[in-house]
């Protein structure tokens, strides 16, 4: 007799939209402490700062952009390497190099962020500017020139 | 809650204008899948996690869908 919950489908096979498929446990591997990195600009252009999450779909190209090398890139890549790493951070709080690393790197990035304002203007509102009150000025980023 | 940064996370550049795709990117930005949705939902479902871990994760998945506002939106002007 066959049984109801099958749905006509043979035993190790569940339902799925118009086919049955092979029952199966799905797996997700924790990431280890401490993992490999990219290089900053690497990690900015690859959109990942850990070679082991790097798996481009089966038929991509891993054609990469090309970023300027200009001083807001260089903060763009500081920026997302803190990023990534705050990431990490929150499922292994107690990876304490990989702390180290995060908090090396924040302060990379303020002092990156003063050089940067000094030349281009304040990225906040609340930025105080030796010239005055500069926030209100051009370029935004979503014109041709704020974006590099 | 959140603070303003007059920068983006990742530089964009649009060499051709493409109506086609860029009414398939309005939708990633505010369609029933979109990121503005997404990023809500994940920072409305922070108040009912029990455990300090996922705390975290659902604030930075949050905040990182939130940056991807941001950049649909800046590809979708260009």
């Amino acid at each position: 007799m066959e049984n109801p919950n099958t749905n006509g489908c043979g035993t190790g096979s569940g339902s799925m939209p118009g086919s049955c498929a092979h029952l199966a446990f799905p797996y997700i591997p924790m990431q280890g402490n401490n993992p490999a990195k990219y290089s900053k600009a690497e990690a900015l252009q690859t959109g990942t700062l850990f070679p082991g999450l790097n798996l481009p779909f089966r038929a991509a190209i891993n054609a990469k952009t090309q970023i300027e090398n200009t001083a807001l890139a260089e903060l763009m890549a500081l920026d997302f390497a803190i990023d990534e790493l705050g990431l990490f951070l929150t499922t292994h709080p107690d990876d304490q190099e990989v702390l180290n690393l995060y908090w090396s790197y924040i302060k990379l990035a303020k002092e990156g962020r003063e050089k940067y304002q000094k030349m281009y203007g304040p990225l906040m509102q609340t930025d105080i500017t030796e010239d005055g009150y500069r926030w209100l000025q051009d370029p935004w980023p979503w014109d041709e020139e704020g974006n590099h | 809650m959140f603070v303003y940064e007059k920068k983006l996370q990742y530089p964009v550049k649009i060499k051709n204008t493409n109506p086609k795709l860029a009414s398939l990117i309005i939708s990633q930005y505010g369609g029933p899948d979109g990121e503005l949705g997404a990023s809500l939902r994940y920072l409305s479902q922070r108040y009912s996690m029990p455990y300090p871990e996922l705390k975290g994760l659902l604030t930075d998945i949050g905040t990182e869908d939130s940056k991807c506002t941001g950049q649909a939106l800046q590809t979708l002007r260009a």
